[in-house]
């Protein structure tokens, strides 16, 4: 009567812990694998890429996409876009809060004037390093 | 019964489910404010591999001391192999909780960098698996007895006045642990970012979380829960209108603090409110424990 429950018991509760255990294990193989590809001040590579423009009302909304390729993580990046359009260039600027290695992330900018009947110019003119 | 099952050294299939899913709701209770914390998903964008490794240790370490002092299993005659396995099952139980909640809520998944994804998954985890290995004190009251006091019969109530206080109980519940999230910005960021589909799972989830916790779980007294007669007293009813409650007082809530402007359209105030329900959920069944 009390051998078999127990035997079942002690299975149940092996399972149990075979479970958590693969799960624990699995974040330590991934901070494992982890280890040797970020270090603490390398710096992050952004790089930037108008995706598309269209009329919005009676401006024009530029999107783009701004991408960490590198493994440091970037914060405070500040996005410039310089219109070069007449009569007079224009410049909107964004800042996103956070930028990890590999992350990224969409920004509009809205301008009056259709940036393509000019010269559109998007930048990371400075970030933090966290 | 309780008592001489708590000194058993091992336990049946259905008490190691019910006490994963005891595990779970006191997870939920202790991590759940954690989850609606902007400053933990920007830790995880920045976290290296010694550091993540480190807050695990320490999240192992407090673990091992609290199933020492009951656990999450109310084991009270466990030998040190014993609690270390304990141990391992509420960071397994933690690290998924966290996990899947996570994920619930947009924070990681798709488009978001795996070392991110992981280093928010081992801080969430550590409120998570903390809250499992206190999930009897938190909710059945094991520590001061409050399982046995409630156990004792208590004066007939009629249904209406059972109705009543199980629904002003979720209320009371909702408002304590959601009070504390209602005015922050992670609401509005939270439900700019998900879609009806996500806000559909959230409701979803709000609801079996709320149902595990106070009929699943089977904390003290679930045997009078399940007994209760009347519309409202049905548990999938009951978690239903429980969930309701708390779906209002996330409105008010919300109100109160004038995160809800008259200029948004409506969409945007049932997203924040949706958002706000799932602790208020976690709150409101936590608080029908109690009555």
């Amino acid at each position: 009567m009390s051998a078999r429950p127990l035997r079942g018991s002690i299975l149940v509760e092996w399972a149990a812990f075979g479970i958590a255990a693969l799960v624990v294990l699995g974040v330590l193989a991934a901070i494992a694998s982890m280890w040797g590809t970020a270090r603490p001040g390398e710096l992050a590579r952004i790089v930037v890429d108008v995706t598309g423009v269209e009329p919005v009302g009676d401006a024009y909304a530029a999107t783009v996409n701004v991408r960490n390729v590198g493994t440091g993580t970037a914060a405070a990046v500040q996005v410039v876009a310089e219109l070069e359009v007449d009569p007079q260039p224009m410049e909107g600027e964004q800042v996103i809060d956070i930028l990890p290695g590999g992350g990224e992330h969409t920004v509009v900018f809205v301008f009056p004037s259709d940036p393509r009947q000019g010269r559109l110019d998007v930048r990371i003119a400075s970030y933090q390093d966290p | 019964m309780a008592r001489a099952r708590r000194h058993r050294d091992h336990v049946s299939a259905g008490e190691e489910l019910r006490s994963a899913v005891q595990g779970f709701a006191g997870g939920m209770l202790f991590g759940v404010p954690l989850l609606y914390t902007m400053e933990i998903w920007w830790l995880g964008d920045h976290t290296t591999a010694p550091q993540m490794l480190v807050v695990l240790i320490v999240t192992a370490a407090v673990v091992f001391l609290l199933n020492l002092t009951g656990g999450f299993k109310g084991r009270k005659h466990a030998g040190l192999d014993n609690v270390a396995m304990d141990s391992i099952e509420a960071l397994g139980i933690g690290v998924v909780s966290a996990a899947a909640i996570l994920a619930l809520l947009h924070r990681i998944g798709p488009g978001i960098p795996a070392p991110a994804s992981l280093a928010k998954i081992v801080y969430e985890a550590m409120p998570f698996a903390i809250g499992v290995s206190l999930a009897r004190q938190l909710l059945a009251g094991d520590r001061t007895g409050g399982a046995e006091r409630r156990r004792r019969p208590r004066p007939p109530r009629s249904v209406g006045e059972e109705t009543a206080a199980d629904l002003s109980a979720a209320a009371v519940g909702a408002l304590l642990v959601a009070f504390n999230i209602a005015p922050t910005d992670e609401i509005d960021m939270l439900s700019a970012a998900l879609g009806p589909a996500s806000l559909a799972a959230i409701v979803a989830a709000s609801l079996a979380v709320s149902y595990a916790i106070v009929f699943a779980a089977e904390f003290a007294d679930h045997e009078h829960r399940h007994r209760q007669e009347g519309l409202l007293q049905r548990p999938l009813s009951e978690t239903l209108a429980s969930y309701a409650v708390a779906l209002g007082m996330s409105g008010l809530m919300l109100f109160i603090f004038q995160n809800l402007s008259a200029a948004d359209p409506w969409e945007n105030h049932a997203a924040k409110i949706i958002v706000l329900g799932l602790p208020a959920a976690v709150g409101g069944a936590a608080g029908r424990l109690a009555v």
